[in-house]
């Protein structure tokens, strides 16, 4: 009986799929609207490439918080991906929630940034971006939210600069590398950094890109299957076209930078196990005493949830929450969990501190 | 000997040539005719003495006389000889450096197109390996479907079910030994390739003085070292504005607590004394400040 409803059914979608392919050209060819990155917001301090954005708020000044939240992104692909469209927004439902909130965006390293190292990154680019948002807003220390391999920067930056972070938010944020089942760090543990930053120079995003698909080759292909499935409706190719964008829009990684990261932080795993030094001075967890939320996605690939929970414990805050997500690593940030859930549960943390 | 023969072949061949447009159109003669013989004889016998020093080389290079030395060093070294000879032979005649590519680029070259087959034979064996998880899964989705026909209410569930079939059996293989060794060993002929590619382009850009990728680094390496120097300077720059701030600030706060002028509990003596202390340059300031 299932057998034959199951026929039926192959033969109704084989039916509709021309007239959905159809109305799918009509809309890509009538150039949809695929920009990304609009919510308005002020430039408030650049240095070589890197930019500090702060949103204009939308809530009356008295419903603001008065700390600050900068939002520290990752150097893999861009922050887009926080403030894809309008009403499809992470930077949006905070701004919504009345938080104040600052982007780095790190720009796009070329061949002369290639020497420029995590402590060029952190302690210079970071510590200089904090320092503004204290001087702009007057808050002696402020809130920082790093995402992905820009929340491990966060986590290195509290414990090198505990006096100026008010409390850590991390998400999809690996901290502990010595994990079996992630595909990436399984082959990042064998790749050789040395040639490739001496071929390269930086590190090129597609390379970066070609392995980040490769390492899920179901999904990669499976994403341009489901596509068809919304083909005929312009707001689903939309915001397909922005994701898309974001995917595929993958600065070069600046080689030091990636050296670094490669060789002590995912091979060698020195981080998590307080081993880590960052030009000269040793990055001891436990001097992170503010307190921590630490978000992360149970179906995350790229930071699987082995490799973030463990900051929880290594950190020396008592103020610690973990909060697992259903999600992978970008439902974090996109999809209407993270608008409904997770935007509102980090506003309200904050707010409750 | 090789000096002597190159003089004799190009000084014959030249006064020749000259005779030859000083008389011509209409001079060609016996005498020419036999001179011009006489030229060929002595080309033929130059270019027996060329290849022999050409065989010369190329038997150093094929005898192998240096156990210790690796194919890269004799190559090199073969090259560097038949460069000595273009040299001594006509390069101090023309004055310019070698035409076309060096014997060294020319392997470098070479070198360059066996990594880019390296490169290419790893990517079709990492092809055939990337689909065999593929043709698995039909295999077994093929067993399933075949098992449980009425298992599946729609073309969803059937769908779903083969990828989940599909997904497994491939990050079973990509997290496998075999996995992670097909995908580094492709990125790393890929380097090869890049890096002996790089290698060929560096003397032809060097040639048309374009600086090369490693003269680059030196410049970028000294630039960021500047960079660093600066962010540096600039921290001290802030700390030091800072300072400078806080210390106006107490300045202003010192100035509020302090008593207002004719209201001043010191005493006259002292208060001239000042005044002489700070003298002729600032009596100006005094003056205006009395003012105020």
């Amino acid at each position: 009986m299932n057998y034959q409803k199951l026929m039926t059914g192959i033969e109704t979608e084989l039916k509709r799929f021309p007239e959905k392919v159809r109305k799918g050209m009509e809309i890509l060819s009538s150039d949809p609207d695929r920009r990304v990155g609009t919510t308005p917001a002020d430039i408030v301090y650049t240095e070589d490439k890197m930019t500090l954005l702060h949103y204009k708020s939308t809530v009356k000044q008295k419903e603001m918080h008065p700390t600050p939240i900068l939002i520290v992104y990752a150097l893999i692909n861009r922050h887009i991906m926080l403030d894809l469209e309008p009403g499809r927004s992470f930077v949006q439902n905070l701004l919504n929630a009345g938080l104040d909130v600052y982007l780095i965006d790190w720009g796009r390293p070329d061949a002369a940034d290639r020497f420029l190292d995590m402590g060029d990154y952190l302690n210079g680019y970071l510590d200089n971006a904090v320092e503004e948002i204290r001087t702009l807003s007057g808050a002696q220390r402020i809130n920082i939210m790093g995402i992905c391999m820009g929340g491990t920067f966060s986590v290195i930056y509290t414990a090198l600069h505990p006096e100026k972070v008010k409390n850590l938010i991390t998400l999809a944020t690996p901290t502990d590398f010595d994990v079996e089942d992630a595909t990436l760090f399984l082959w990042a543990k064998q790749l050789d950094a040395d040639k490739i930053v001496a071929v390269h120079g930086n590190l090129p995003g597609d390379l970066a890109n070609i392995l980040y698909l490769l390492a899920v080759p179901v999904d990669t292909v499976n994403k341009y299957i489901q596509f068809f499935k919304g083909i005929d409706n312009p707001k689903f190719v939309s915001t397909f076209l922005r994701m898309e964008k974001w995917i595929f829009d993958s600065p070069d990684m600046s080689g030091e930078v990636f050296r670094q990261y490669l060789c002590d932080l995912l091979q060698k795993n020195l981080l998590i196990n307080n081993r880590f030094y960052l030009e000269g001075v040793k990055v001891d967890l436990d001097k992170i005493r503010c307190p921590l939320l630490n978000v992360y996605g149970k179906n995350d690939y790229l930071a699987p949830p082995g490799s973030c929970t463990p900051l929880g414990e290594a950190v020396g805050s008592t103020d610690v929450r973990t909060m697992a997500v259903d999600s992978g690593h970008v439902g974090i940030f996109v999809g209407s969990m993270s608008y409904r859930t997770i935007c509102p549960e980090i506003s309200d943390w904050i707010r409750a501190r | 000997m090789t000096t002597q023969y190159s003089e004799a072949f190009f000084k014959q061949f030249f006064d020749t040539v000259q005779e030859a447009f000083v008389n011509s159109p209409n001079a060609w003669n016996t005498d020419m005719a036999d001179r011009t013989a006489a030229w060929g004889e002595q080309t033929g016998r130059l270019y027996s003495q060329w290849m022999e020093i050409c065989l010369n080389a190329a038997g150093n290079f094929l005898k192998d006389e240096d156990q210790q030395g690796d194919l890269k060093n004799r190559r090199d070294r073969n090259a560097e000889q038949y460069t000595a000879l273009y040299n001594e032979i006509l390069g101090k005649y023309l004055r310019i450096p070698r035409i076309g590519l060096g014997g060294q680029s020319f392997q470098e070259m070479l070198g360059a197109m066996d990594a880019y087959h390296l490169l290419m034979g790893s990517l079709n064996e990492f092809l055939q390996a990337f689909a065999l998880p593929f043709a698995a899964s039909l295999e077994t989705f093929q067993h399933t479907f075949g098992k449980k026909k009425d298992a599946f209410e729609n073309p969803k569930d059937l769908y779903d079910a083969f990828l989940e079939i599909v997904d497994q059996k491939y990050e079973t293989y990509l997290t496998s030994p075999e996995g992670v060794r097909d995908v580094t060993t492709l990125v790393d002929r890929y380097l090869e390739y890049k890096k002996r590619l790089d290698t060929a382009i560096a003397p032809l850009l060097a040639f048309h003085n374009i600086p090369t990728k490693d003269e680059m680094e030196e410049v970028y390496k000294r630039l960021n070292s500047l960079r660093k120097k600066n962010r540096k300077l600039e921290a001290v720059t802030r700390k030091q504005g800072k300072m400078i701030d806080a210390l106006g600030k107490d300045i202003i706060a010192l100035k509020k607590l302090s008593p207002k002028k004719g209201a001043a509990t010191v005493s006259p003596g002292r208060k001239s004394g000042r005044k002489k202390k700070t003298g002729a340059v600032t009596s100006k300031k005094s003056g205006s400040g009395s003012t105020q």
